[in-house]
């Protein structure tokens, strides 16, 4: 198998596929997706789904109000329900010390165009019943953020990718790139080596394996996160809630599990076995802030691999200096709520030359000039 | 009959005396729980005495009670926990039970559809959060975990985890684990015994010396039963097991013997998830009465089972015939005849196409040798003998177990399971046959206990001969789309055929989009049918999904207060 493609995306992860989908929208037909393992076999099938834009920098929240906006046209867009429902993330507050942070984020949120507000203890409580209201001061709320399930969003973007005219390629593993006769790229897989005009690094937390053969140092490490997941409840939870104090991320699916995490000692590599630690960890602290939940069971338990930078942020854009080589990779536990941004954004740089606005602050040389995105709380809490 | 009054959500209700709760709801005209999207049946139809995962009510306060399980009683005061699913409803118009799949297609339907079933969705609820949280009663009594470090841990006494420890040395510290309740063991032990007196296991019967009674097995091999616990996790190293509901145990054995055996469960045929068909295990889950009241039962048996087991079941169902889909030696045929107690002209080898039926099942169409059909009434069909192993744990040790054939693990030549450092393989998870299967836990018991000491040893000549003994080999039918390979999620063959053709052409990506495997039963029931169907859709490929912790439901409240300070 050999061949030459306009665009080589490394790894069908939402990232890889949103970009080639958007791709293929403007046009470009010629798109190739090399996959290690299977379509979404890295996180993109492994997340919580959440999507949010209450989040503390401005350049973020920016990024992800435009998300946003363009996840509400998804499922029309794949022709595929995707199952987005929009009923809010709910950041919990137990401490008098954090509520004028609380209230910073919320300005600078507000200025970014999320409607987030404070809700009083009464309001949360109605909001999640059964929340132990021992030292519950508040919350901030947005209603703009949502839910949705990453599975059917991977597999309507397969379907349509093919019908378009895409190709992605299965247990196929990039193994090494080399640059090409005038500014391209030689791609070689396991099956065979393709020419390509550019290259799209998606690769999550081995992009920088891939990186690194082009002479470009990624900052990205791996840590493993994992999720559990509850026997179905009848449905009384809407929003995703979020507790910094217990560092719990809950929220309840459609069919009525709860599906959370807390934070806990994660081993910085690729190992995705569940741990019993973390099962036990995760008990001790839902039933605090939940204290209803010692009475369901856990039903799963799975685990997938983060791929984090020093600020928590992406690193989106062309890599310095070779204007086709293009990084979509350390989305740092919070990559599929970009996803449909980051890959219009990335087709519309392949397509025109330009960098959005938006995505600028992303770049890779952040970490040179220092102009770091760091997030004010929820980085330093566990809570991503 | 005397009755007794009641309150259901508040409404004034009575009913007759000795009734369970579910039962005088029903005489109500209440039903709790589900129905079958595709049948339009009540799941607790399926299931009697099971527990109907969405059947929970709160009983004076207190949450969580199956209301199968308990009677009810004068002056109770009842709440459900779940509401009617507004998906037995919908499931009409869509393709498989999955629920994300049926609202994948149009964005208008969702919108009608979606904030409803948000609200009304009871996919197996097991408490009303309100309630719970609006009384402070309401708790399972939940205790502070337990921690053990035997020097071997057998995972199942049935008769090759026995077996297994007949064969440990009485030096080493045993603990062995099981789900059922030590009377039951106990009867395992004595069908064990017996069998173990037969010809046929000359070879095996030595171990059993000085092991009288299962009381004085375990003393003189030093080991413990832990009764009543599941093995839910396997952690590099650490197994952690749940007893009942409420404890866990955290165990670090040194050797590990895997004799978690196999489930029972139906052959496919067309529409056999009607009411009225069910394996020989659910049947001995009846109460009596419920179980004597079919006048035409058919029994199916798919491989060799045990006489005393036959014996049991034709005790509860009195079969009018029975059919055998392998051909048994003159012996088996004897022992089937007489343990049965039917007629021999009742007794044919053929192979199940077809149930019909309504609401419940009427009579099943059987294909007999050589092809003819024959159509037979029946109010009951009982499936026995059809068996898949048990490698939920297997699997979460990434235990390489070839796939054979039908799905089934294939042993090693010398009877073994290609195994992880230290760990074991026994019984039916590997061996389909009875014979087989207590000599490979005996041998993994000599195994265990040499690994321990460092030397070496050779199970005896006469048991590694047993551990080729062979089952009868089935006859085989060709089935259509209306199979239901998975009963929790109404997931058929044809299903599976068009998912397939689609593009969901590995089992894992099978499951994601499914939901096979992801039932309340989390893939109990239905490995070994999808396994079969899939290796004929993808010309013998087969990926095995993955196998996640816990491996049994375990709540919340009993992890909490474990305690990890040793680990
Ligand atoms: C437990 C958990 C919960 C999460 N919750 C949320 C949430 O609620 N909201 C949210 O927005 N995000 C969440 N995330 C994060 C989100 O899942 C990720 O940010 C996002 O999926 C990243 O997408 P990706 O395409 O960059 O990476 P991936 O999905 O990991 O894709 C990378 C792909 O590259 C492939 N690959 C690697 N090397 C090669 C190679 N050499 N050749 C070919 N292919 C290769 C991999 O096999 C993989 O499929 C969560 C993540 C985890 C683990």
């Amino acid at each position: 198998m050999e061949g030459k493609v306009d665009v080589a995306v490394i790894g069908a992860g939402i990232y890889g596929l949103m970009t080639a989908h958007k791709l293929l929208l403007r046009g470009v037909r010629n798109v190739a997706v090399f996959e290690r393992l299977f379509i979404g076999s890295g996180q993109s099938s492994r997340n919580a789904g959440g999507i949010r834009a209450q989040f503390a920098n401005g350049a973020t929240i920016r990024f992800m109000v435009e998300a946003e906006r363009q996840w509400k046209c998804i499922s029309r867009e794949l022709g595929y329900n995707i199952l987005f429902t929009r009923d809010g993330y709910l950041f919990s507050c137990f401490s008098d010390e954090d509520e004028g942070l609380y209230a910073l984020h919320r300005k600078i949120q507000n200025e970014n165009g999320v409607n987030s507000v404070w809700l009083e203890p009464g309001q949360v409580a109605e909001l999640v019943p059964g929340i132990n209201r021992d030292g519950l001061v508040g919350a901030n709320f947005s209603s703009q953020d949502g839910i949705l399930h990453h599975d059917a969003v991977i597999s309507g973007l397969m379907f349509e990718i093919r019908r378009n005219g895409g190709k992605i390629f299965e247990y196929t593993p990039v193994e090494r790139v080399e640059r090409g006769a005038s500014g391209g790229f030689l791609v070689h897989t396991r099956s065979g080596v393709f020419s390509a005009s550019y290259v799209v690094n998606a690769a999550a937390a081995c992009a920088p394996g891939i990186a690194s053969q082009l002479g470009t140092t990624l900052p990205i490490k791996p840590v493993r996160r994992e999720l559990i997941a509850t026997e179905p409840m009848r449905h009384f939870m809407k929003p995703m809630l979020v507790s910094l104090k217990y560092g719990i991320t809950i929220h309840q699916s459609l069919r009525g599990e709860f599906i959370g995490h807390t934070s806990a000692n994660e081993p910085e590599n690729f190992d995705l076995r569940a741990g019993f630690g973390f099962m036990v960890q995760y008990a001790k602290d839902i039933t605090k802030l939940l204290p209803f939940m010692k009475n369901v069971r856990i039903v799963r338990q799975w685990a997938g691999t983060y791929d984090m930078t020093p600020d928590n942020s992406p690193v989106l854009g062309p890599a310095p200096g070779m204007p086709n080589f293009i990084n979509a990779a350390g989305s740092s536990g919070h990559g599929f709520m970009m996803s449909p941004a980051v890959g219009s954004m990335i087709a519309d740089y392949i397509g025109t030359g330009r960098i959005d606005d938006l995505m600028k602050p992303f770049r890779l040389e952040r970490f040179e000039t220092g102009e770091l995105l760091t997030e004010l709380v929820l980085s330093n809490r566990g809570v991503l | 009959m005397n009755s007794v009054t009641f309150t259901f959500d508040g409404r004034q209700l009575s009913a007759e005396e000795g009734l369970t709760i579910a039962e005088a709801l029903k005489s109500n005209g209440i039903r709790l729980g589900g129905r079958s999207m595709r049948l339009r049946v009540w799941r607790d139809e399926y299931h009697p005495l099971k527990e109907v995962p969405s059947a929970w009510v709160t009983v004076d306060g207190v949450a969580n009670i199956n209301a199968y399980r308990m009677k009810i009683c004068s002056g109770m005061r009842i709440a459900a926990q779940t509401r009617r699913s507004l998906l037995a409803y919908i499931g009409r118009y869509s393709g498989t039970g999955f629920y994300y799949r049926n609202f994948t297609r149009s964005e208008t339907a969702r919108n009608f559809f979606f904030e409803r079933v948000k609200r009304t969705n009871d996919y197996g609820g097991p408490m009303d959060p309100e309630a719970s949280a609006a009384s402070s009663i309401g708790e399972l009594d939940f205790r502070p975990s337990a921690s053990h470090s035997p020097d071997i841990l057998i995972v199942g006494a049935g008769r090759s985890g026995l077996s297994a420890l007949m064969a440990c040395a009485p030096s080493a510290k045993v603990i062995v684990v099981d789900a059922l309740p030590g009377e039951k063991v106990e009867e395992n032990f004595k069908q064990l015994k017996l069998d173990l007196s037969s010809a046929e296991y000359a070879g095996a019967s030595s171990f059993a010396e000085g092991s009288e009674s299962l009381d004085s097995l375990l003393k003189s091999r030093n080991a413990t039963l832990l009764d009543n616990t599941r093995v839910f996790g396997a952690f590099d190293g650490l197994f952690t097991a749940v007893s009942g509901y409420s404890q866990v145990h955290l165990i670090r054995p040194r050797t590990v013997i895997l004799a978690t055996g196999c489930e029972e469960v139906k052959p496919l045929f067309r529409r056999n998830d009607i009411p009225g068909i069910m394996t020989g295990r659910t049947l001995l889950t009846l109460p009596g009465k419920m179980a004597s009241g079919a006048r035409r039962a058919v029994l199916l048996i798919d491989s060799p089972v045990s006489p005393a087991y036959l014996t049991r079941i034709s005790a509860a169902a009195r079969p009018a015939s029975v059919y055998l889909s392998y051909t048994p030696g003159r012996a088996g045929r004897e022992a089937i005849l007489s343990s049965t107690g039917i007629d021999s002209s009742a007794l044919r080898v053929g192979v199940p196409l077809e149930a019909g039926g309504a609401l419940r099942v009427e009579n099943i169409t059987v294909q007999l040798q050589g092809g003819a059909r024959e159509s037979v009434a029946a109010d009951m069909i009982i499936c026995a003998g059809r068996r898949q192993p048990r490698m939920e744990i297997a699997s979460l040790l990434s235990l390489e177990t070839g796939m054979g054939e039908e799905g089934m693990p294939v042993p090693e030549a010398d009877g073994s399971m290609r195994c992880v450092e230290g760990v074991y393989a026994c019984g039916s998870l590997l061996h389909p046959s009875p014979v087989a299967s207590v000599a490979s836990g005996m041998a993994a018991g000599i195994a265990a206990g040499a690994s321990l000491s460092g030397i070496g040893a050779q199970p005896p000549a006469a048991l590694t001969s047993l551990l080729r003994h062979e089952p009868a080999r089935r006859m085989e039918t060709e089935h259509d789309g209306r199979t239901v390979v998975c009963p929790c999620l109404d997931v058929t063959l044809a299903d599976m055929r068009k998912l397939y053709s689609e593009g969901y052409d590995t089992i894992n990506r099978m499951r994601r989009f499914s939901g096979l495997f992801m039932g309340p039963c989390q893939g109990a029931r239905c490995y070994r049918n999808t396994f079969e169907e899939f290796m004929k859709l993808s010309g013998g490929k087969l990926d095995l999904p993955t196998v996640r912790p816990p491996l049994v439901p375990v709540y919340l409240g009993a992890l909490a207060l474990t305690d990890m300070e040793d680990e």
